[in-house]
């Protein structure tokens, strides 16, 4: 993991990046959508890091989380997942949609906020921008599926070295910043999805 | 590693409708310093301390990083170092405590046609109650951005800080009827202001004065308390 200091030289907010690549736009579009019903459900995931429990619920069936933008015309179609780290322990959150890019599926992960929750100062929150973190789903026979998550150093490596046309942006701690369009990601993920190296090497295996 | 526990909270202030920018403002060669900003405000009982960033209790607290990298580079500043430092030296924490949390700002300010401005960017978040029910957030999926207001000292120890109407600008810009660099997703409603830090000072070099984008609902006036 890398540490990032909003202000240089100087630690002040230290925002923990992992290496996954974000990016502003979703990686989808509504015509884009692989909704797969086998996908719902209480999951036991496995990693090289830890081990955990992924409940996946249809994101129309949840009342309580609060739906971006125009999300909600397309809720039916979308997953709410939550990553538990032990017994009643909730600790991330995600609005997620499942996409068939080429030949592959994708989830796309959105971070979710839920009506009860304890939320954030809203001034201060307001300078958090949420972003997506996108996985390459390989469904196993057995019903278990894998998740390959995007690599940020493998895009960013190619930016560096000029072989890639991507939009991006360099933020004020020299941070690049993906602001490619949904179609352009995908673009990226046509020409790159076979490749091994732009994934991160561990995958989290979903087990019910 | 450090990690950072959100709290319920309230509005600061009754912004409609925020826009941010990925760039700042203001850089380490354009931020003036203004001491009138120091000192503890307040409004609707919410107190705000602004401190300078060298006597700010954060830096006091931080310092020793700070020295520890200075060590690691052999005592001498980088140029990216030197350029913070000229930054800091005009920029303000603001700090103030809601709900069990304290949070943390950077600000800075630059003067625009005779018009003050600042630019606001978190600094750190400390769980200040140990006994409220704490989310974790990860900000594996969060970028950092800068808002924008328009400053202005009233004559009896009030301070106007007037926030761009993010609604009329995207609006604005949708019509396209104004043009400024901007990365906008209407499926999750992702508005971002991509434009470099030159182009948001010719931004608000023509716009600063204009009322609609400085509109009443987007502006907080603050008391001075000492």
């Amino acid at each position: 993991m890398k540490k990032v200091s909003i202000i240089l030289g100087f630690t002040f907010l230290i925002i923990f990046l992992s290496g996954c690549l974000t990016t502003l736009h979703p990686i989808f579009t509504e015509k884009d959508l692989a909704y797969d019903p086998k996908l719902i459900g209480t999951w036991k995931t496995e990693n090289q890091d830890n081990k955990g429990q992924v409940v996946i619920t249809n994101l129309a069936s949840e009342s309580s989380v609060e739906l971006p933008g125009n999300i909600s015309s397309i809720k039916q179609k979308g997953y709410f997942i939550s990553y538990q780290n032990g017994p009643g322990e909730t600790s991330k959150r995600y609005i997620a949609f499942l996409a068939r890019i080429g030949k592959h599926l994708y989830f796309d992960y959105y971070p979710a906020d839920r009506k009860e929750d304890e939320k954030i100062d809203e001034f201060f929150g307001a300078h958090l921008v949420k972003m997506h973190t996108s996985y390459r789903v390989e469904i196993l026979n057995d019903g278990s599926f894998e998740l390959s998550q995007l690599d940020e150093s493998y895009v960013t490596k190619l930016i560096d070295e000029k072989k890639i046309r991507i939009s991006h942006e360099t933020d004020a701690d020299d941070n690049t910043v993906i602001t490619a369009s949904t179609q352009e990601l995908q673009q990226y993920l046509l020409k790159y999805g076979d490749e091994p190296s732009a994934y991160r090497s561990d995958k989290t295996i979903f087990k019910k | 590693m450090k990690k950072i526990l959100f709290f319920l909270s309230i509005l600061m202030v009754t912004i409609s409708s925020c826009v941010t920018s990925l760039q700042p403002l203001v850089t380490y060669n354009s931020a003036i310093a203004d001491n009138r900003i120091e000192g503890t405000w307040q409004q609707d009982g919410q107190e705000y301390i602004v401190q300078n960033v060298f006597i700010s209790d954060f830096y006091k607290k931080n310092k020793k990083d700070l020295e520890k990298n200075r060590k690691e580079n052999n005592g001498q500043l980088s140029e990216k170092d030197k350029k913070d430092s000229i930054l800091f030296s005009r920029s303000y924490i603001i700090t103030y405590t809601k709900n069990g949390m304290q949070y943390l700002l950077f600000g800075s300010m630059i003067k625009l046609n005779g018009r003050l401005f600042m630019n606001f960017t978190p600094v750190d978040m400390i769980s200040t109650d140990s006994t409220s029910t704490i989310t974790e957030i990860n900000f594996d999926n969060r970028l950092n951005s800068y808002t924008i207001a328009r400053v202005q000292f009233g004559t009896v120890n009030t301070m106007k800080l007037d926030f761009i109407d993010g609604g009329y600008l995207h609006d604005q810009i949708k019509a396209g009827r104004m043009k400024i660099k901007n990365e906008t997703d209407e499926l999750y409603g992702t508005f971002l202001i991509t434009a470099s830090t030159r182009e948001l000072q010719q931004f608000l070099e023509k716009y600063g004065n204009d009322s609609r984008f400085f509109n009443k609902e987007n502006s907080v006036t603050l008391n001075r308390k000492s």
